[in-house]
């Protein structure tokens, strides 16, 4: 064992101490190193994981909130087209009541000129059937109110 | 034929006779009866028949011009055929040109403003 130690060139008293050496760097880098930098690392995991977890339910909250903007959106289109066709409604069935009342007033109005235009028709030629004779006669009055006239005229009225 | 007309055709039929002392008569019993208020009526009558008879009109005329009276009742005259006296005249600016002759039971309406009334209506 000895002659291949020395063959190989390989000193035992050496190698046990490089062996001692190892272990107890082991030792210390295990109890000293790795110990706190795996605690560091899984810290770091877990922080990770959560980050993950966190991101996700980020992501499902956002994709919700675009549903719900989607969905808030649609209603508030069908609400807008209901409250455009109501109001579209509404504003027909008021012309529509306006053009009728016009109509009325318009048709209770013509009545009315009409009647009016015949009273007041009746009452001018009333008026007129009165006036007309006595136009007449102040006209003939100031045309033939005439002494030279009268003589002629009463020769010729006597004569017929 | 009411009493104030047999009364009236016996007192004219008296009076054309001349038998005036009958009339007074007559006259005298209508007023005892106590009817005179028909008298008017029956001098009415026997003057509308005295006329009537002798072909006379007797009335108010109604003249738009003073005119000669004369010529107006000749030509009145010429269109009635009959006689005619004026009781009354009137000038009634109104009638425009002509005149109005008015009897008991007659108008002759030769007026302007007649003629002018016609035509209106």
């Amino acid at each position: 064992m000895e002659e291949l130690f020395h063959t190989f060139g390989i000193d035992w008293r050496l190698l046990i101490a490089q062996i001692i050496n190892f272990f107890l760097l082991f030792f210390l880098v295990y109890k000293f190193l790795s110990k706190p930098l795996y605690e560091i690392i899984e810290k770091r995991r877990k922080e990770i994981e959560e980050g993950y977890k966190n991101k996700e339910e980020a992501e499902k909250l956002i994709k919700e909130i675009y549903r719900l903007r989607e969905e808030i959106l649609k209603k508030a289109e069908i609400e807008k087209e209901e409250m455009l066709r109501s109001a579209y409604q509404e504003r027909e069935s008021l012309i529509k009541n306006f053009l009728e009342e016009v109509d009325k007033l318009r048709k209770e109005f013509n009545e009315k000129f009409e009647k009016e235009k015949e009273i007041m028709k009746k009452n001018f030629y009333l008026e007129m059937e009165k006036e007309i004779p006595k136009i007449l006669e102040k006209f003939a009055q100031k045309v033939f109110h005439d002494s030279k006239l009268n003589k002629e005229f009463i020769k010729r009225i006597l004569n017929e | 034929m009411n009493e104030g007309k047999i009364y009236s055709e016996l007192i004219y039929k008296l009076f054309k006779e001349g038998k005036v002392n009958f009339i007074d008569l007559v006259i005298k019993k209508i007023k005892n009866e106590g009817k005179s208020h028909i008298l008017r009526d029956i001098l009415s009558y026997v003057l509308e028949k005295y006329y009537e008879e002798k072909n006379l009109l007797r009335g108010k005329i109604k003249l738009a011009f003073k005119e000669d009276l004369e010529e107006v009742i000749n030509l009145l005259e010429k269109k009635l055929k009959k006689r005619v006296e004026v009781e009354k005249i009137e000038i009634d600016k109104s009638l425009i040109l002509g005149g109005i002759f008015l009897s008991k039971n007659l108008k002759v309406d030769f007026s302007l403003k007649k003629i002018l009334k016609t035509f209106i209506s």
